[in-house]
Formats: structure tokens, sequence, C-alpha cells
């Protein structure tokens, strides 16, 4: 540096120090020179920045406090002077500027914390931490010139220090230097000293990984960064380059399962100089540290600084607030709850705490009626709060009061229009009125509100699933199919699927989409494991579906398979019809009548004991059966009457 | 758009052009007196800045209001993008920039309106734009503005406006004379949340523009989080302090009205996968014909959507395939090549390596690379922005506007990035500064096979930091190169005009739908010219990508000096192909590519020479570069 880059920078103090002895230059150390020196004049052995006091402007007290003392050390340093031969003192102020670049660099003054790790490096030479610390603050700042020159000043003044070798590799891979980073990592690996240092290894293989990855050579990533997992089964952001390598590699599967297992945590060394950066003091600082902490599914850790973070500025409604959050992630709702009232209280105009409160006295149990009135307090306040709407709708509705649900709802609707916790709740509050409705025995508005549901939750496929049943059992199967095929489409694999599936086929069938219903009863056959009503609706089609595509043969194999498996009246009644198919007469009026017998005994309903006596009577004058499917009352369809 | 227009200003201004950029020039150097009739023979080299900054000297005199009081509200700080589009319909591109105003105003307080600038572009290339406002009916545009896409909605040939608000949303409909209407209620599209980028592109195929609207977080000025640096003083808040926002996808009925579709098409990777959206560009990223969608997001992982045509209903034990579906982590497009969540704010799509497919370039926070997403074919991408050159120049700036160009006209592709920080740099804060958060932009050169050189600023224009938001690229003086339109938060409306020497000749096209008055740009058309020679060029006609912006929909490309264009395949966005023959005279102009007129596929294909898909394959000989 210059000196006349340093008077821009401010005051220069010249320290007179440190000469002779083992304070003298060190190789690879850059000594700052004084432009227009003398050669031959004796060299300052350190040039030191005056640390600018930094904005103390609207920093919490004590954080202005302790920076404030922090400035005058340094203030009073600089009207230091320290005799020739002082070596000692040199260390000790090494050491202050040292601790002071820690706290700047705490508390994310990293400008002044540079000058004070620069002034410490300089005044001590010898001492590579401060270097250390200068380097991790380019690196930060992607100065990676600056951060290679520092790495290797501390790597030459200790050439086994893995941290730096480690950085520095990295630094040199950022720059585009692979060959550099490459000889750096592998060293690491090689030397087994070095890579005895916890987390040095798993480091060098991702590192070395990283290099194999821009050079396309994804089979020795993969083998890298396999290797690296299984020493650092923690460092789950490596699955992300696993999975672009198995991209690569063409290896869809394997690249899915990395995506699946991958995380935020890179790869970690034990890095104690690091450590020893000042965990910022004051209130904000611990308030983040405990943030962060929460952030990353620690809140055991983000207790500790938010507890610290409370007490420090007790009058702080986000730091009751943080601890609150931290408890409750912890399962002290208990004391979480005091403090969400707390923050509330501290910050009443805010109602962000009223609805914190809210929200984990809901979850804590309390009653609805209790809570309810403090979020209308809330959204009094803040009237486009959508998460205080939909948590009164939800307060609401469990205190029955379906309508003002509703109409916090309706609110929500308007402030996020689409949002799908609003739309899925209030489709659910049609739901609830739908079957109140049912069971009212009053078919029509069941139908006007499930049709209100699903417009608003149109993925929500149990409400399809619902409409396609009441649509069905009052034969609007057209109507019904295409609901049905729509929640199919929503979720073709979940939980509700077969049912859906089964339904549609019926719904198919019964509005004399024969051909749509049998493709799908086909297709599912192909499936191992078809359940019963499967096989039986399947018997059916191929023995008195669509004339082209019946298959009587097929038709007897199913509905055994299915009466075996489980014999019940809907069985027995497709065996009846298959035999009649396979003009099997007598055998078919034995079933049917014997069926028949069972089904007046049982006093079913009329509709289905005349349906069977209907085939029976087919039967007895030598004609084909009808599917369920195929007969609809009062009108009967014939339509096996119409095949010759 | 009267698209008509295009091929009548087909100028070659070389010579106006060269005389006014390089005058300037030889004006700062004493050296004005050499020009005088030497116009024709002088030749200048690039001794010159390519780009001359000149929007107040031709009237745009624009200035962002971000309403900043000292209260630290998050919106101030993420305004506002800027469109370029031919409002008027005399084929030339206009400009239109979004306002802001105090965010937390008070009930009833009018905020300023955005502002409508039409260019008067004469026939010399001078240009002059005509501050149009409140002639224009835009005067009512009041909203807190953040971006705005342009597309015609109604398939009338005018171009229409959309604009993205912290409030709700507005479509304005161009009633032609750059006249607009408010139509945003019929049309469906008044969402109240905070929207900032949107992108119109036609994704179920029935010939009209549909929208995708990029939503960012759930904020309330009532219920208001506080945000401070670890020193406790109150300091702007980052994405990670509120619930990201669920972005919409609006299906076009077919007369301009909106439907929202975003659960259903979009489905459950919609209702689940929150991102805190701020860019949104469209392009077929993977190749089968369908408009794909990618947003990016703001700290979180970036949606890739990938369109899977038509839903095939529930006729099969498998059936129900979605209409998209986010492939994003899968693709290796979510995240950052180490699996971080980049604080992604602007975005390109384009073949950006000459490889003939879609890649991706977005622009990030400082300390976060800006990132190149090369597309390694069969739907997959690598974080290439180490190997590219792209990483090392992006790590100290905070990119938000981007634009794909060629500014120095050698036929590789350039990127242009507006930057500007989001949180205050404290040691120049310390010294005084009152909004430090001005940076100074960046142009990187492309190299060739997808590797850049950044090149230094001051050899691009006269143009110091500030504090860079939205960018749109498009030929605003019509001479064949690619001018910048670029946005200031709380700081004046920039134009660079590109002043450099055509050396070699240029081709554009504008394909377009619609026949008379009604032809207007055809959005999603993808374009594939060959030259007599047999070099290949690809492009595909939007207006979205970068932050908060629209762009010039035409293609624009540089041959090498002596090639000529040969022919055009336009593969329309409904999958219909169709092949125009090109020829010298197309050189130096805008050709104008009707759907309807040119060779169908069949009997294209029937010649031996015609541009076949076949043909388009990455790697081989055949690159985009002359």
């Amino acid at each position: 540096m210059s000196l006349s880059r340093c008077g821009a920078l401010g005051m220069l103090i010249w320290m007179a120090a440190c000469s002779g002895g083992s304070a003298g230059p060190v190789s690879g150390l850059e000594v700052p020179e004084l432009e227009g020196s003398e050669p031959g004049a004796p060299e300052p052995a350190a040039l030191l920045e005056v640390v600018p006091e930094p904005s103390l402007e609207g920093m919490e007290p004590e954080v202005r406090e302790v920076l404030r003392a922090a400035s005058q050390s340094l203030t009073q340093l600089s009207s230091e002077r320290i005799a020739s031969g002082g070596e000692e003192d040199a260390r000790r102020l090494a050491e202050i500027y040292g601790q002071n670049g820690l706290l700047y660099h705490g508390f994310g003054l990293e400008g002044a914390a540079a000058m004070c790790y620069r002034n410490a490096s300089r005044l001590n030479p010898m001492e590579p931490k401060w270097l250390y610390l200068s380097a991790i603050l380019s690196q930060g700042h992607r100065d990676l010139e600056a951060a290679a020159g520092l790495f290797g000043q501390v790597l030459g003044l200790d050439p086994a220090h893995v941290p730096s070798l480690l950085r520095s590799a990295e630094v040199f891979r950022l720059q585009g230097r692979a060959d550099e980073a490459e000889a750096r990592f592998q060293r690491i690996l090689d030397d087994p000293t070095l890579s005895a240092h916890p987390g040095a290894r798993p480091y060098a293989l991702w590192g070395l990984a990283k290099l194999a990855n821009a050079q396309g050579k994804a089979e020795r990533v993969v083998e890298l960064l396999r290797s690296a997992i299984s020493q650092q089964p923690e460092a789950d952001a490596l699955f992300h380059a696993l999975a672009s390598a198995h991209r690569r590699l063409g290896d869809r599967e394997q690249a899915a399962e990395a995506s699946s297992k991958a995380g935020a945590q890179a790869a970690r060394f034990e890095d104690p100089w690091s450590e020893l950066i000042r965990p910022a003091e004051g209130a904000t600082a611990q308030l983040l540290l405990g943030n962060a902490q929460l952030r990353v599914g620690n809140p055991q850790a983000a207790l500790s600084y938010h507890r610290r973070a409370h007490r420090l500025n007790p009058q702080d409604p986000a730091a009751a607030r943080a601890l609150a959050l931290t408890l409750e992630e912890l399962g002290q709702t208990a004391e979480s709850l005091e403090l969400y009232a707390e923050a509330g209280r501290l910050s009443a105009a805010n109602p962000l705490y009223l609805y914190d409160w809210a929200r984990a006295a809901m979850k804590a149990g309390t009653a609805p009626e209790q809570v309810a009135p403090e979020l209308e307090r809330a959204l009094a306040a803040a009237p486009d709060f959508l998460n205080g709407h939909l948590l009164l709708a939800t307060c609401r509705t469990r205190m029955g009061e379906v309508e003002a649900a509703m109409e916090s709802l309706q609110r929500a609707l308007e402030l996020s229009p689409g949002e799908p916790r609003a739309t899925v709740a209030l489709a659910g509050l049609w739901a609830r009125r739908a079957h109140q409705s049912l069971s009212d025995g009053d078919v029509a508005s069941t139908l006007q509100f499930l049709k209100k549901a699903v417009e608003l939750a149109p993925t929500e496929v149990s409400l399809r699933l619902d409409l396609g049943s009441v649509l069905m059992s009052s034969g609007a199967f057209k109507d019904a199919a295409e609901h049905l095929q729509a929640a199919l489409a929503s979720d073709p694999r979940g939980d509700l699927a077969r049912e859906i599936r089964l339904k549609l086929v019926e719904a198919l069938l019964f509005s004399g989409r024969a051909e749509d219903g049998g493709a799908i009863l086909m297709a599912w056959l192909e499936r191992p494991g078809p359940s019963v009503a499967v096989l039986t609706l399947a018997a059916q089609w191929l023995a008195v579906g669509p004339e082209t595509l019946r298959d009587e043969r097929r038709a007897a194999q199913l509905a055994q398979q299915g009466f075996e498996t489980q014999a019940t009246p809907e069985g027995a009644e497709t065996m009846a019809l298959v035999l009649s198919a396979a003009g099997d007469f007598a055998t078919a009026i034995l079933w049917q009548e014997r069926l028949v017998e069972q089904i007046q005994s049982l006093q079913a309903d009329g509709r289905t004991l005349r349906r069977l006596e209907r085939n029976l009577k087919r039967y007895r004058d030598g004609r084909r059966g009808l599917a369920p499917w195929q007969v609809s009352e009062p009108a009967e369809k014939d339509p096996a009457d119409h095949q010759p | 758009m009267a698209v008509s227009q295009w091929t009548s200003l087909s100028l070659d201004r070389r010579c106006s052009k060269l005389s006014r950029g390089d005058r300037r020039y030889l004006l700062r150097n004493g050296l004005w007196c050499l020009l005088a009739g030497l116009c024709p023979i002088f030749s200048f080299g690039q001794s010159a800045p390519p780009f001359e900054e000149v929007a107040s000297r031709v009237g745009l005199r624009f200035e962002h209001q971000n309403g900043r009081d000292g209260s630290f509200y998050f919106p101030e700080i993420m305004g506002a993008g800027v469109a370029l589009l031919d409002a008027d319909g005399d084929g030339d591109l206009d400009v239109y920039a979004v306002q802001g105003g105090p965010p937390a105003r008070r009930k009833g307080t009018r905020l300023p309106s955005d502002q409508l600038f039409l260019n008067r572009l004469d026939k010399d290339g001078a240009l002059r734009f005509v501050d149009a406002t409140e002639s224009s009916g835009l005067s009512a545009t009041t909203e807190y503005g953040m971006g705005v896409a342009v597309g015609d909605v109604d398939g009338d040939g005018r171009v229409d406006l959309f604009l993205a608000n912290y409030g709700p949303n507005q479509l304005w409909r161009n009633l032609g004379r750059g006249r607009f209407e408010e139509i945003s209620e019929r049309a469906g599209v008044r969402d109240p949340r905070w929207s900032v980028s949107a992108a119109f592109l036609d994704y179920d195929r029935d010939g009209d523009l549909d929208l995708y609207v990029a939503n960012y977080v759930v904020h309330s000025f009532g219920a208001r989080v506080v945000c401070k640096s670890p020193t406790g003083a109150v300091s702007y808040c980052g994405p990670q302090n509120f619930t990201a926002e669920r972005d919409q996808l609006l299906r076009n009925r077919g007369d301009g009205t909106f439907e929202d579709v975003s659960a259903e098409v979009l489905g459950p990777a919609w209702i689940e996968g929150r991102g805190a959206g701020l860019g949104v560009t469209t392009a077929d990223f993977d190749g089968d014909g369908w408009m794909d969608i990618y947003v990016a997001n703001d700290l979180a992982a970036n949606h890739l959507w990938l369109n899977r045509g038509s839903v095939t209903g529930g006729a099969g034990p498998d059936s129900g395939t979605r209409r998209f579906e986010d492939e994003a982590l899968l693709a290796g497009c979510a995240l950052s090549g180490e699996g971080e969540a980049q604080a992604s704010m602007g975005v390109i799509a384009g073949d950006l390596d000459g490889d003939f497919d879609v890649d991706l370039f977005m622009t990030h926070l400082d300390r976060q690379t800006n990132t190149f997403y090369r597309n390694e074919g069969q739907g997959f991408f690598a974080d290439v922005s180490l190997e590219s050159g792209l990483a090392n120049g992006s790590w100290t700036s905070t990119g938000f506007g981007t634009a794909k160009l060629d500014y120095d006209l050698d036929g590789r592709m350039d990127l242009f990035i507006a930057n500007g920080r989001v949180t205050e740099h404290a040691a120049r804060k310390a010294a005084g500064e009152s909004y430090a958060l001005a940076e100074g932009d960046q142009l990187f050169r492309g190299l060739g096979d997808g590797r850049f050189a950044e090149v230094p600023l001051r050899e691009l224009a006269e143009s110091g930091p500030e504090v860079g938001r939205g960018v749109a690229a498009g030929d605003v003086d019509n001479d064949g190169d690619t001018d910048l339109l670029i946005s200031n938060n709380h700081g004046p409306l920039r134009l660079w005009i590109n002043r450099t020497e055509h050396r070699k000749p240029w081709l554009g096209v504008v394909p377009t739908i619609g026949t008379g008055g009604r032809a207007r740009p055809a959005i999603g058309a993808e374009v594939v010219v060959e030259t007599a020679k047999g070099r290949r060029w690809v492009g595909t006609v939007t207006t979205d990508g970068s932050y908060a912006s629209a762009k010039d929909p035409r293609l624009l490309w540089t041959l090498s000096p002596g090639e000529i264009p040969a022919r055009v395949r336009v593969t329309w966005s409904d999958g219909v192909i169709e092949v125009f023959e090109l020829g010298r005279q197309d050189l130096g102009t805008y050709r104008e590519l009707r759907r309807g007129t040119g060779q169908t596929a069949a009997d294209a294909e029937e010649r031996p020479d015609s541009v076949g898909s076949s043909e388009i394959q990455r790697g081989g000989e055949s690159e985009g570069r002359p």
C-alpha cells in the first residue's frame, strides 16, 4: 500500500516497533512500503490504518456502547506511540486490533473488521490468525485475488494449516485455477496428517467433485460425492450435485432419489479461528442469530440466543415473539403463550402479535370463543391481514358459526384470489352444508352446495367424488362421469383413486358410454390384484356389453374368480348373467332363483328385487340377462334385446 | 401493433447513425472537422463507446419514485420495470415506465402515474419521444407499480398492457393511436396481491394469449414486520421475513377476458410449492412443441413448469396427466450447482451458447453467482456459471434486469445486467450517502461456445452507478441493432442507444398472425433462420424475461459479410410449420412473416434443401454464429 493511498484513508499512524528478532520481515508477507522511501533507510515495521468510527445511527443503545468503547480503544491507540523495540507492546496492540476486528466482524461491519485485522497483522506479522480472518472476509466478499494472497501468507507461516489449504483450494477453483485447486485438494487426501483434520476429507472430496463436474466427468463426480457423503452423512447439500451428475449420466431415477435427499447442509471442516469471530452482542444480533438457528431447524440452539435477546431488551416485542416461536417449536406452549401475549402488550398497534397469540392458543386447545375476539381486534387494526382472516374463519368454524366463517374466508379470497387455504376451507364449509342437506333428504340443495364446493376447489378429489356419488344416486350419470373423470385427472394415484375409478366406470356404463367404461375396466384388469368389484363389473361388461367386444368365456372366468374371492349377491347375480350369456339358462335360473329368495328374505329395496325378477323371467324365456347398468327405472332400456 | 409498419421502416441508417454516435465522440476529442463530408468513408473502429445514453435528450424524462420516508418498507426497493412496445402502431418502439410513490399511502392519496412516451422516430433515425401519458388515458395508472407485460390479449392487432402492481393488477386495452382504457375488472385480472413480473404465452395453443403472473410475498402494512441489521439499526427486509405468494396462471377465454386456472392447470405442485416470484420467462425448454414457463424465485427453488399438453381425462388407470409439472429440481435449474437457493431476480431464456436449445441466465444477489444454466438436452440443465466466465464478474453486484443482445454485432450473444443493491452499503451510508444502493451495470461479451468476458463499464457508455432494476432490450431506432432501456429504482430512466458500426449485414424478422390491421407478433413462434451457406440461428418470439419488464418481440441477427439468408422456418405456437424464402433483399430490414403466406412444412420438406426439424440438433458444426 502506498502512502498516498493510506493518506486517502485518513490519518497515518507510524509505529516504530518490532525491529529485529523474530518480528522481522516474513517471507510472503506483504509489508507495506512507503512511497519515496530511501533505499537503505530503516523500514517501518507496520503502516497502520485508522479505523473510522462506524456510524452508530439507529443502533440499539447496548450495541452503541459496545462499539463506541471499541472505537475509543482504537482512538486511544492511535494517540499512543510505542517505543522502539517494544515487541511485546506491538503484540499486545495486535491483539487489541484483532479482538476489535472480531467484534466488528460479528456485527457485520466488515470494512472496519478488515482494517483491524490488517493492522493486527502488521503489528504481529508472525501471527497467522489475523491474516486468516482477513482472508475469510475477502473470501466472503468474493475478492478472490485478495483472499488467495492472504491464505498464501498464512500458509507461508504455517504450511500445514488445513483450513487455509481447503479454503485456498476453493478460492482457486472459483478463480478458474483448476489445476492448483485440484493439487491442493488432492494434497489433503494424500497426506494422512492433513486428512486427519476433522471434516477435511469430505470437504476435499467435494472440492474435487466440483472440479470434475466442471470437466463433465459425471462418473467421477458420483464416485467422489458418494465417498464424501459416506464420510459426512449430514452434508446433505452434496446430494444436489450428486443428482446433477446422475442427470448427466442420463440416470433419471438415481437423480430423483438424490434430489429427494438433498438439503441445505454443506460439507464442513473444523475451523477454530473462524469460530473466534465474536458472536455479536446486543439484542438484535442475538435475535438474528437465533432466527438463523430456527431457520435451519435447530430450535434448541435458537433458544439460548432468543432468551438472551429477550433478556437484553425486554421491551422489544420482536424479541418476545421470537422467544415465543422457539418455545412453541420446542413444545413449551404455556410459556410461549405468555410471551406472545407479552409481545402483543408491548406493541398493541401491531396485530401481528395478537395473531401469533391466537394461532398458538388455538393450537394449544384454547376455546375458540376466547380466541375470536382477539383476532377480531387484530383485524380491526389491519383489515388486509390475510392470515388473520383465515384463522378467524377456523375459529368461527369450530364455534359452529358457519356463515361467519364463510364471510371471513370470502374476505381472505378478496385479499388473495385463489388462495388455496381459503378456497379449500370454504369448499369444506359448502360440503358440510351439503352433508346436512343430504341427511335432511334435500338432494337438490345437496347438489347445489356440492357444486359450489367443487367450483371453489376443483382439485379436491373427495368433493368431486361426493358430488359424483350424489349425482349418480339421482340418476345424472353423465354429469357424474364428468366430475369423476376430473377427480381422477387431478389425482390419478391418490388414496381415493380406486374408489373414484370404480364409480367412474359405473357412471360411464350407466350413462351409455359402455365402451369408455369397459376400456377402463380392461386396463384395470391388466394390473395385479383387481378387486371383486372390478372383476364383477368386468364380467358383466364382457358378457352383455357391446356386442363386438363380448367375450363370454372370459366373462365366466372373471365372474367365478370374483365370486370365489368373495361371495356376494352382486357376484351371484353376475354368475347368473354370464351363464345366460353363455346360453346355459338352466344353471342361470338356479342361481337367480336362489338369489331372489335371499333378497326377499333380506327385505331389500324393491328396485333390486324387481331387477332380479326381470332377469329371472328373461332366463326362463331363454334370453340373455341385463346388467344392472343396463336397467334404468322406470323406463327400462333393453339393449340386449336388440342383439340377435 | 401495426406490423406492416415494421417493413416500411426497414431503412439502413448506417451512415446517419454513425455520424451521430461518432460525432459526439469526435466532438469530445476535438476532431469534428474531420467528419465533415467524410461519413461514407470514415471508419472509426470501436474506439467510441458502443452505447450512448440519450434518455433526457430525446424526451424520456422519467424519475422513478419509491416513496421512501425512512420507514424501510420492503416494496420501496423492488420497483420498477419498463416496457418497449409499439403502443401507437406506427412501427417503432414506444416506452412505458412503471412508477411507484409512497407505498403505504394514506386513504384517498393519489399516487403518481406510470408514463407512456411515444416514439417520434424520423426518417433519418433521429429519436424524439413525446410524453403521451395524459392523452393515452394512462395517467390513471395510479397503483404502486412493479412490472409490466405486453401482448395483444384480444387479437385486435394492438398491443395491450398488463401492469403487475403492489396492489390490484391492471389490464389496459389498446384502443389504437396510443390510447388505452382500463379493463382490469371485466378481464378478471384485478388480483390485489404483490405481483412483480408477468409473461404472455399461448400455453393451451388455442391462438390467444394467456398470462402467467409471478407474485412475490404476502406483505401487510398493518401487520408490519420490522427488519434490523445485527446492530439493531432498521433496514430493508428480505423475502425470508415473509410468506411467499403463489403465482397465478390466467387462461384467456378468447375474448380478452381471463379465468384463473392456477389450481387445476398447475396442480398440487402449485398448491404446495410457494416461491417468492420475481422474474418469469417462457420457452419450449424440453423441445416438445409446448410452451413452458420458468420462474425466478427469490431465495427459494425456482420453478420450471413443463407443459405436458392436453389433460387426457380419466379414461384409463394412469390417466390424469396435468398440463404443467414443476420439474425444476429434477431438471437441475431450481438451485445453483452447489444446491443453494439463490436470490433470483431477472431471467433470460434463449440459445446463449449457439447449440439450438434454450438455456437460462439469471441474476442474483451479490456474493452469489449470476447463474448460467446450460441446457444439456433431455430436459436437463447444468450450472456452468464458473466455466462460462459469468460467475466471477457477478459476485460483487446485485443483478436485477438482464437482456441478451449482440451489442458489438459480431454475431455472438452478449449479456447485459442492471445492478443495484437491496441493502444499504454500510460504509457509504456512514459516509453520508442517503440511499446507498447504487451499483454499476455490467455487460458480458459472448466469446462463443457459451463463454463470456466482462467488458468494463467505462468502455460501454458514460454511465455511473445507479440502482438498476428493469431492463428492456429492443431496436428503438430501427437500425438493426439492440438498444437498452434501463429503469432505476428511485432514479432516472436511461436509454442506451447502440452506436456500434454496422460492418456486417443484419436480418430482422417478425412472425405475425392475424390479417389486415389485426396482424400482431406471433408470441411463442419459434424461428429458425438458415443462410445460403447453411448456417442457422434459432429464436422465439416473446416479450417476457428480464425483471418486471417487456422487450421488443422482433428477432434480430448479424450475418457475416456477403452472407445471404436463404429461408426461415416458423413453428407457430399451435405446432403448425411454415417455411418462408428469404434473399438479399431482406438484409437490413425487418421482414414480416405473416402466417399463411409461407409454404407449409409438407410442401417445403419436399425440397431437399429446406430447413427441417431434424437438422436442428445440439452440437455439430452448424453453430449459430458467423
